[in-house]
């Protein structure tokens, strides 16, 4: 029987550029974090060992402080940590995994696995690691695992990174792995790293023998389309299905209990934040009170990344408020960030004639509002933003 | 503002002025010209608003009267809000320059300021103006000449402002505050005109940071751009290293395997060896020898063909010996022949010789007879010649002839004239009698017969002497002439005198036909002597030619032969040359004929000698090859059968057949040879392994240089790509450093665009404002141009500096736009005169406004001029009610043709001259400070003026505290009549 905990794609270093620096700062600290939540979970869970199947590193010239600190986190688990390179962090000359410490990373707790050969990870359980040289590839990586006596009697697992090619369209320079690996290689299981949500292929018979866990940590918004992360897979669309996670952060523990045994694979959840995204209308300050107020008092808010996009209208006092909203989420979030574009600010009488008072001022309002419910987009974009600009004028005038 | 009294001293012409009690409506200051009226206005201006009291200005030193040292001085005073202001102002730059502001109350004047620059500024405070051309002021104050709305009018914000609040305007207190932030804050970004600014936040993101950023992250996806194509690489080179090492390992495997089976091919290979070299001798040896046998053959063959050439040619050469012979003796005999017809016409040709000489003789003889005729004609001729030259008669040159003809025409003339001109006495007496007359001057008796009638004709004066009666003068005649009877006679005689020497008398009337003809014979007679002379000297000329010809013949002739003696009459002479000659053709024709033989006959004798020199040489040549061939037989033979060398004919068939068995055994030995080369197993592909194995070898070396340069090669990747740790944190710092950019910029412009849109409307909701507000203004303006005169004015709108850029006017029925500046320039004062009224009048709706034009109207016709009246009369009371509300204005008119406002109702009129003393030719130079020739008098130094001229700053003395009534006023009412009696005389009569 094996028991062992399987990740992939951790992308230390992320690319993150549509932050503020602080930000970006809380979101690839959280990633660390997570990691040592693997390693908890290990410890918890008595497993024999971990697999990052690929892509541990967001790059191959990730600076080597980063690279570091992986590796001594790593180094610190009881249990041997099994890594094979991505598309990401490929096994190139010069590359993370030619520089120390990761160039001696061959013994003790963390060991990089450079070569496709098999390796005994402890008695009868054979890991088929097979690293990743480029950043595309035609290639199918578990090509050259071929079913053998000599393991017979053994449990077999591969540990690869790349498409499985379990549906069309996929691009064919993308690692292709071909399908019904797992029966073809005689392998108990297939580790797979490069996509970032949980994906589970089950076989004919409804054993699952082959998976992707997802990311452990989550950098994207969840099912979002538009990456609002700045960072991009290194694929040929990056908006590919594949890429999106779940907007948490999952591993998976599996446990196989004997060569042929279906393996027993639990999801375990050990993401940092969750990235959210939500959309409300608002349709007057109740509205937009209501929403404050669940925006506030969140339990989770500390580990959420939202981003929450309003429209509606709403008036003069009640828009006001929408800075409030931007503070309470600036403040109180891992990360907020306030859509109010859509917004639209429609003053009533009343508001108007306070603001804008009777003469130029309130003729120039007057405008403006027709303008600003043009169909031309142009001419209402500009009219907003001028209405909102005269707005605040306004009230710094009235104050 | 109103206008209530003003005190102006020692201001250019105006030596002291004093006006008070200055009423609300208009108010005509009129004077000639010269008096000082602009002067005036300029103090006016000058003490309210424009100087300060210690101004050094040019237009204070030109103030100064000229010739004096005084400081001019004007006072003020003015109503505004309620209140009544006096301004004193002494222009010096000296320490008598002062200022005083004073205030009326209750107990009289008291100080308001009396720091004199304090109550300058207080006054503009006061009055809301910084000069007398800002604001309103310069709105209603017109000067002299001003007919437009000048730039600083229309541009006059506070103006604007003000008027724009009077209409009741929609700019509020709050819009101005909002204006003021909204451009506060578009400064940071916009200029004043709303471009972008060149420093600004957004310009240094939008062309610094962006393109930097921009820049960097492009730079950083370059360098990873290319470190991806490095990975790409690297991993071909692993593949490649891989694939070498195994390419190398098999290579090296095949080399061994080659190696090996070479070496087991090695014994058989050498004998091979062996028997292709004997096969290659056996070739060499057959071939030797039927190359020799081919020799033989060829040398047998060409003996052969020289001997029988040797033969045929010998033969040829005999035969043509024997014709060369019988050529040669035909051309000898020819030869003979030619030399013997030259020598018979040798001889004909000297008997030729002979006889032309004699024919040359008797040419000479000849010749000589006719020169001899020649001779004597010609002295036949030159006798003639000497007879003709001796003169037969007299007769006069043809030159002569036309004077004599010429002469005698003039007599005539003048004798006809003469008769023409006289008068005539017819006398018949009774009894014939001698009388003593003197006709003309010359005396003549008449004798006269009894019963004839005599004439006497007489030209100026006849006298007759009468016997017993007495003298006769007869004085006048029939006609004067300036011919006089006795120059006429003595003509005639002269004429005769003349005529004489040619033997003919002039009485004859023939006289000068005679001559004539006598000149015609002479003449005749001249031109044959000429002629005869002519054909004397041709005659010589013959008789020289001839001569020379002769004598030509007779040197030719002695030279060549002496003296010929002839045998022969020319007839025979002639025949007999004719039948030599003929013979002597004959001859040489023969002679040609005969040449022509020789030359062919030599022709073909050289001919024959050339065939037989070449057949000489043929045969030369041919037994030479004879020889040659025996020679080259005979040493073949030697050299084959050695020791002998002589062969008979028979043996040389046995020695070739000899040589052909011999080359037969050697091609037979060849064969065998060649058998026995193929007998020995073929090594088969022996070469094609040996090749395989240096091609193998090569191979291998190839392969591990190529190995060692993807080793090479990948290694060096591996530097490149070690030396791009922490290259991915750069770019995503850099793209994030970009994002933030751009969202920024974003964010500002949009910014900034806002701000540029709200000015924009803010401006134009303000204009759409101001079209509004200023429409009832130009609707009055409409009226009063209607009032005035121009019937045909429809509209007028203002535009938003208030200036009149187009007109509507009706013609026919329909509405036509006029440029204004197209209209005349009465027009254009007259309109732009109304707008500043109605303004005006809006603008005194608060308060009273005082207008103050100098000299207006100037270009108005009397009729127009008179209507304007009723629209000033009308401005000038003003309509609280109308449409826009109008204040009442007060109006000072400067003019110097007061009767052209009589007609204004309650007009006060003023004259300057009755007000205040002024210097005299004050005009001459007004604004100039240049002392005169003749000083100006200073005005009477009564204590009144002295005090005046000298007041001190604690005691202004105020106008009306004047002992002297400062000025007449005459408050005119005219009445219907006078309106009349003024548009009857025109007021520029």
């Amino acid at each position: 029987m094996v028991s062992f905990l399987h990740t992939a794609d951790l992308h230390l270093g992320l690319r993150l550029t549509r932050f503020p620096d602080h930000v970006v700062k809380k979101l690839q600290d959280a990633r660390f974090q997570a990691i040592e939540r693997i390693l908890e979970e290990a410890r918890s869970r008595h497993v024999d060992f971990v697999l990052i199947a690929g892509d541990l590193f967001d790059d191959h010239s990730v600076d080597n402080r980063l690279a570091r600190r992986a590796f001594e986190i790593l180094a610190s688990s009881e249990v041997p940590v099994y890594v094979i390179s991505g598309n990401h962090d490929p096994l190139v000359p010069g590359g993370i995994w030619d520089r120390d410490p990761w160039v001696n990373a061959d013994s003790g707790k963390v060991r990089f696995l450079r070569e496709r050969k098999p390796v005994e990870v402890q008695r009868d359980v054979v890991l088929y690691p097979c690293s990743v040289f480029c950043k595309t590839s035609l290639e199918d990586p578990t090509a050259w695992i071929t079913p053998s006596d000599v393991d017979a009697g053994c449990i077999r697992i591969g540990m690869a990174h790349g498409s499985y090619n379990c549906r069309p369209g996929l691009p064919e320079n993308d690692h292709l792995i071909a399908e019904n690996v797992a029966q073809t290689r005689q392998l108990d299981y297939l580790a797979l790293g490069h996509w970032h949500s949980r994906q589970i292929f089950p076989d004919s018979t409804g054993i699952t023998r082959v998976a992707y866990p997802g990311v452990h940590e989550p950098m994207r918004y969840q099912a979002s389309e538009e990456i609002r992360t700045g960072w991009t897979p290194y694929a040929d669309n990056p908006n590919r299905q594949e890429f999106r996670d779940d907007g948490r952060g999952e591993i998976l523990h599996v446990t196989i209990d004997g060569p042929g045994a279906p393996p027993q694979i639990q999801a375990v959840e050990v993401g940092r934040l969750r990235w959210e995204q939500h959309a409300r209308e608002l349709q007057n300050e109740e509205d937009l009170s209501r929403l404050i107020d669940e925006i506030a008092t969140d339990p989770h808010r500390e580990q959420r990344v939202l981003r929450l996009e309003v429209s509606g209208s709403l008036s003069a006092k009640a828009h006001s408020r929408l800075q409030e909203l931007r503070e309470i989420m600036e403040a109180r979030y891992a990360y907020g960030e306030l859509v109010d574009e859509d917004v639209q600010l429609v003053a009533e009488e009343f508001e108007l004639k306070e603001i804008a008072g009777s003469g130029v001022t309130a003729r120039v309002f007057s405008r403006l509002r027709e303008e600003s419910r043009e169909h031309d987009l142009q001419v209402r974009h500009s009219a907003e933003a001028a209405l909102a600009a005269l707005y605040d004028i306004a009230a710094e005038a009235k104050s | 503002m109103r206008l209530r009294a003003f005190r102006v001293e020692n201001w250019r012409s105006i030596r002291r002025l004093n006006i008070a009690d200055l009423g609300d409506g208009v108010t005509l200051l009129h004077g000639p010209n010269g008096t000082g009226k602009s002067s005036l206005v300029a103090a006016i201006r000058a003490c309210l608003l424009d100087v300060d009291h210690d101004s050094g200005s040019a237009e204070i030193r030109a103030a100064v009267p000229s010739g004096t040292n005084e400081s001019p001085e004007v006072a003020v005073e003015f109503e505004t809000g309620g209140d009544v202001y006096r301004i004193t102002k002494r222009f010096s730059p000296r320490k008598d320059g002062f200022a005083l502001l004073e205030r009326q109350t209750g107990f009289g004047w008291k100080t308001e300021v009396d720091e004199s620059k304090q109550a300058g500024r207080r006054v503009r405070e006061i009055l809301g103006a910084k000069s007398s051309a800002a604001n309103w002021f310069g709105l209603l104050w017109l000067n002299q000449g001003i007919i437009e709305l000048s730039e600083s009018v229309t541009a006059d914000m506070d103006l604007r402002t003000a008027i724009i609040n009077t209409l009741g305007g929609m700019v509020t207190p709050r819009d101005r505050e909002i204006e003021k932030l909204l451009k506060a804050r578009a400064g940071e970004y916009l200029t004043a005109t709303g471009r972008d600014k060149a420093r600004s936040r957004l310009k240094l993101l939008k062309d610094t940071k962006l393109p930097e950023a921009e820049q960097q992250v492009a730079e950083l996806r370059e360098e990873r751009r290319r470190l991806d194509g490095s990975i790409a690489h690297a991993d071909e080179l692993r593949r490649k290293i891989d694939l070498l090492k195994q390419q190398i390992k098999q290579a090296e495997e095949e080399e061994t395997q080659l190696k090996k089976r070479l070496a087991q091919l090695e014994p058989v290979k050498e004998k091979r060896e062996a028997l292709q070299s004997q096969v290659a001798s056996a070739e060499e040896k057959q071939q030797s020898l039927q190359l020799k046998l081919q020799q033989w053959r060829d040398t047998c063959a060409k003996l052969d063909e020289a001997v029988g050439t040797t033969k045929t040619l010998q033969g040829e050469l005999k035969t043509a010996l024997a014709g060369h012979d019988a050529h040669q003796g035909a051309f000898e005999s020819a030869r003979q022949a030619t030399l013997a017809s030259g020598n018979d016409i040798a001889t004909l040709r000297v008997r030729l010789r002979e006889l032309e000489a004699q024919r040359v003789m008797q040419k000479l003889g000849t010749a000589r007879e006719e020169i001899a005729e020649m001779v004597a004609e010609r002295s036949a001729l030159q006798e003639k010649l000497s007879n003709a030259n001796t003169p037969a008669i007299k007769a006069p040159s043809a030159a002569e002839l036309k004077q004599l003809a010429a002469s005698w025409r003039s007599l005539q003339a003048d004798e006809a004239r003469l008769s023409a001109a006289s008068a005539q006495l017819q006398i018949e007496p009774e009894e014939t009698r001698s009388v003593q007359a003197t006709v003309d001057g010359q005396s003549i008796e008449l004798e006269l017969t009894a019963g004839t009638l005599r004439n006497l004709d007489w030209h100026s004066q006849a006298e007759l002497v009468v016997p017993g009666f007495g003298r006769i003068v007869l004085t006048g005649g029939a006609g004067k002439s300036d011919l006089s009877a006795n120059e006429i006679v003595s003509a005639r005689r002269q004429l005769a005198a003349r005529v004489a020497q040619f033997e003919v008398a002039l009485d004859d009337e023939e006289w000068l036909t005679q001559l004539s003809q006598r000149v015609f014979q002479q003449e005749a007679a001249e031109r044959e002597a000429s002629q005869i002379q002519a054909n004397v000297k041709q005659l010589e000329r013959q008789i020289a030619a001839r001569e020379a010809e002769l004598a030509k013949a007779e040197a030719a002739l002695n030279k060549d032969d002496g003296e010929v003696e002839t045998q022969y009459s020319p007839t025979e002479l002639e025949e007999e040359f004719r039948k030599l000659q003929a013979e002597i053709r004959q001859l040489e024709q023969k002679l040609d004929v005969s040449r022509q033989q020789t030359s062919q006959a030599e022709d073909t004798w050289r001919n024959s000698e050339r065939w037989v020199n070449n057949l000489r040489r043929d045969l030369a040549v041919a037994e030479n090859n004879r020889e040659h061939f025996a020679e080259e037989r005979k040493e073949l033979t030697a050299s084959w059968q050695s020791g002998s060398t002589e062969f008979a004919e028979s043996d040389l068939r046995e020695f070739e057949a000899a040589l052909q068995q011999q080359v037969a055994a050697a091609q037979q030995a060849l064969e065998q040879r060649r058998q026995e080369l193929q007998a020995v197993e073929q090594p088969g592909d022996a070469d094609a392994l040996e090749l395989q194995a240096e091609e193998c070898k090569n191979r291998v070396a190839d392969l591990r240089k190529q190995h060692a340069q993807a080793r090479e090669e990948f290694s060096e990747i591996r530097g490149r790509i070690a030396a791009s740790e922490g290259k991915h944190a750069q770019l995503a710092e850099a793209e994030h450093t970009l994002e933030h950019i751009r969202g920024q910029l974003t964010r500002e412009q949009t910014q900034v665009d806002a701000y540029r849109y709200l000015l924009q409307l803010f401006e134009d909701c303000r204009q759409g404002d101001i079209a509004e507000i200023l429409d009832p203004v130009s609707q009055l303006v409409s009226r009063w141009a209607r009032e005035i005169g121009m019937v045909d004015f429809r509209h007028a709108p203002l535009s938003k500096d208030f200036a009149l850029e187009k007109i509507a006017i009706s013609r026919a029925g329909a509405e036509h736009q006029l440029e204004v500046a197209q209209e005349s320039y009465g027009a254009i004062e007259q309109l732009n005169l109304l707008v500043r009224l109605a303004l005006g009048g809006v603008l005194a709706v608060k308060q009273p406004r005082l207008m103050l034009l100098d000299d207006p109207l100037v270009h108005a016709d009397p009729v127009r001029h008179r209507q304007t009246m009723q629209v000033l009369t009308d401005a000038t009371a003003g309509n609280p009610n109308g449409q826009p509300p109008t204040g009442p204005l007060q109006m000072m008119i400067m003019s110097c043709h007061p009767d052209r406002f009589a007609a204004l109702p309650g007009l006060q009129t003023i004259d300057l001259l009755s007000c205040g003393e002024f210097a005299a030719n004050a005009d001459k130079s007004p604004a100039t400070n240049k002392p005169s020739a003749e000083p100006t008098p200073l005005p009477s130094e009564s204590p009144q003026a002295k005090e005046n001229v000298t007041p001190t700053r604690q005691s202004v003395p105020p106008p009306q505290h004047r002992k002297k009534k400062p000025h007449t006023v005459k408050t005119t009412a005219p009445s219907k009549q006078e309106d009349d009696l003024a548009s009857q005389r025109g007021f520029w009569d």
